[in-house]
């Protein structure tokens, strides 16, 4: 019996410990960056009934250009791009392979000052907890409002961690994160290109530590939950999280402010 | 005419060998008392009574070490059992996970790490002592089965307490842990468990190695052929240490892994780490479909395999079906394309008979 005992607790405990390894590395040494996001960038995802833990996903502005994320990018992080997109054959080497996706680091760019200018849409004069409700609603139509968007957006990414933060310095402006990132082949016009894409970032929901979560239902109100990450936010951010990258560039969550409206 | 135990004489057994053993001695007896009826074979009354008592003592003996199910309505009653456990299995594991889901918040980091390192143990030592009270192995089983949910929760909600990303290293957790168990108390279902952890693992892997995040591994279809070949090697491994069960689990699994990657492989070439263009890829997997199909039913008649049989067999068909919708769908009309299939399997039908009559030929 004891043999058998000695094994499921020996799995156990090395399995743990291993994830433990992990979050200690992390934590040793200066945090990698700092940033202050509210709730445009980070969405509350699971608040019900059968769930009290709480998560915050991390959202970027999608719809952010990336130009800067072109072939030679693509490149530079292990894609095969050696076929000239324009070329015959192409069709048939970026419709495979080429196209999986890939690990690497992604540097998201954090702007306070984004949307401060941006009006909201004409049919945005009804009040915010209106808009809330139809959004949450999931109304469909809703246009997002650029002044409640995100704004994080990413703006490089490449396989030499050393190399992004001495590129972006700024440890309270520039994250970097490990991401997913794949190929696209761009065929509706002449000529066709080649360029990458964000699937997402990893990980890309953060848990708030029991402590916090008082003051981020607090901070909720009566409008409550949005409903879900594909309700565009259709009133001001409701509340503030600190986010501290750790060396091993896991995030975790360190501050929460309920924000003033 | 004096006969020895057979359960004393006899090398250690699992309890499935000996439920096959009660098994014979019912079909003996039947077949017994249908010679003796014919008048082809009557044994005298000695022989009777002591072919009965060697009989009656090795079921009794049977019984007390296995508890083996001795009658047909016995194994109906052990059938709905396996029922029942199954369901319960998956009930409360689903309750472990909703129970810790709903009160997760409320607890501080601390508490919830020494809860989630605990569930997997303490259920663990529950499949111990339930093990130890009955030789039917059903609440071991299915503590077994909440064991494994349990240290699967363990492991997923570590990793969003502290913001881990998603990591095949779970999966080789996993799987060695169902294998503890499978090992430890011969449980069938956590070897199945077990291997298909560790093979979605191994396909993590080799899918990482590639350059392609892991997420990916099943766009690398040909990575679960190499996870399918290691589960074979291992069914020629317990083969030769003649565990019977463990073996044709290996080689079913293993031959699953190889086959239903193909089905894939011949549709998009472009996944094979061939260096082929996709088209020539795709070939080659209808070929190699045809020809390794084709070899596995002709070995599994020879061996009597018979699951491997049943399996690669339903593969051939459906790869068959596949290939002929993609050659002549778009040229045949309906009713003939049908036809075709209908003969096809009409031929496919006299080939194996002729296979079968051929295996009875050999005895």
């Amino acid at each position: 019996m004891l043999k058998r005992f000695l094994w499921v607790i020996g799995v156990v405990l090395v399995a743990n410990a291993g994830a433990f390894a992990v979050v200690v590395r992390n934590s040793n040494g200066a945090p990698d960056a700092s940033v202050q996001l509210t709730e445009r960038e980070m969405w509350l995802s699971n608040v019900d009934t059968d769930s009290t833990g709480m998560t915050l996903s991390i959202e970027w502005d999608r719809d952010a250009s990336n130009d800067w994320f072109d072939r030679a990018k693509l490149a530079s992080i292990g894609f095969d791009c050696s076929v000239d997109p324009n070329a015959p054959g192409a069709e048939v080497h970026y419709s495979g392979r080429a196209l999986l996706p890939r690990t690497t680091y992604v540097v998201l760019e954090y702007d306070p000052n984004r949307g401060v200018d941006a009006k909201p849409p004409g049919n945005a004069r009804a009040t915010e907890p209106d808009l809330a409700n139809q959004a949450s609603a999931g109304q469909p139509g809703r246009q997002r409002v650029p002044e409640y968007e995100p704004r994080l957006r990413p703006v490089d990414v490449g396989n030499d961690r050393q190399a992004l933060r001495a590129k972006y310095a700024d440890r309270h402006r520039y994250i970097i994160t490990s991401g997913i990132v794949r190929a696209r082949l761009f065929q509706a016009r002449k000529p066709f290109k080649v360029d990458g894409t964000i699937v997402g970032v990893l990980p890309g929901e953060l848990y708030v530590p029991q402590q916090l979560q008082a003051t981020m239902l607090a901070s909720l109100g009566k409008i409550g939950n949005r409903g879900g990450p594909w309700v565009p936010l259709m009133h001001s951010p409701r509340y503030q999280v600190t986010v501290e990258y750790g060396s091993g560039l896991l995030p975790r969550i360190v501050e929460v402010k309920a924000l003033a409206r | 005419m004096a006969m020895k135990s057979t359960v004393d004489a006899a090398p250690p057994i699992t309890r499935e060998q000996a439920q096959q053993r009660v098994d014979q001695v019912h079909a003996f007896r039947a077949e017994l008392a249908r010679l003796e009826a014919d008048a082809v074979l009557i044994l005298s009354p000695d022989q009777s009574r002591v072919v009965r008592d060697q009989h009656d003592r090795l079921l009794a003996q049977l019984a007390q070490r296995f508890d083996v199910d001795r009658t047909q309505a016995e194994k109906q009653m052990s059938l709905g059992m396996r029922i029942a456990s199954l369901l319960g299995a998956v009930a409360l594991s689903a309750a472990v996970f909703l129970f810790f889901y709903r009160f997760w918040g409320l607890l501080s980091v601390p508490v919830q790490v020494v809860l989630l390192m605990a569930a997997p143990i303490v259920t663990g030592i529950g499949v111990e002592v339930a093990a130890r009270r009955e030789k039917t192995l059903y609440f071991a089983w299915l503590l077994a089965l909440v064991a494994f949910a349990s240290f699967v929760l363990n492991l997923s909600v570590l990793a969003s307490i502290f913001n881990l990303p998603p990591s095949p290293g779970g999966f080789l957790a996993w799987g060695i842990f169902a294998f503890v168990f499978a090992y430890a108390y011969r449980l069938q279902t956590l070897l199945l468990l077990g291997i298909g952890c560790v093979g979605i693992w191994i396909a993590a892997v080799l899918t990482s190695l590639t350059g392609a995040h892991w997420i990916a591994l099943f766009l690398r279809p040909e990575n679960f052929m190499i996870a399918g070949g290691l589960a074979l090697a291992a069914s020629a491994f317990h083969s030769r240490r003649d565990d019977a069960n463990f073996t044709l689990i290996y080689r079913l699994v293993g031959w699953i892994a190889v086959l239903l990657p193909i089905f894939f492989l011949s549709e998009w070439g472009e996944m094979s780490y061939l260096p082929l263009s996709p088209i020539t890829a795709r070939h080659c997997y209808d070929v190699l479909g045809f020809v390794l199909g084709a070899g596995v039913v002709y070995v599994a008649i020879r061996r009597q395999w018979s699951e491997t049989m049943n399996a690669s067999g339903l593969f051939l068909v459906l790869f068959l079906c596949l290939k002929l919708f993609d050659w002549c769908w778009d040229y045949l009309p309906r009713y003939l394309f049908f036809l075709l299939i209908g003969g096809v399997a009409v031929g496919l039908l006299a080939v194996l008979q002729r296979l079968r009559a051929r295996a009875i030929a050999r005895g």
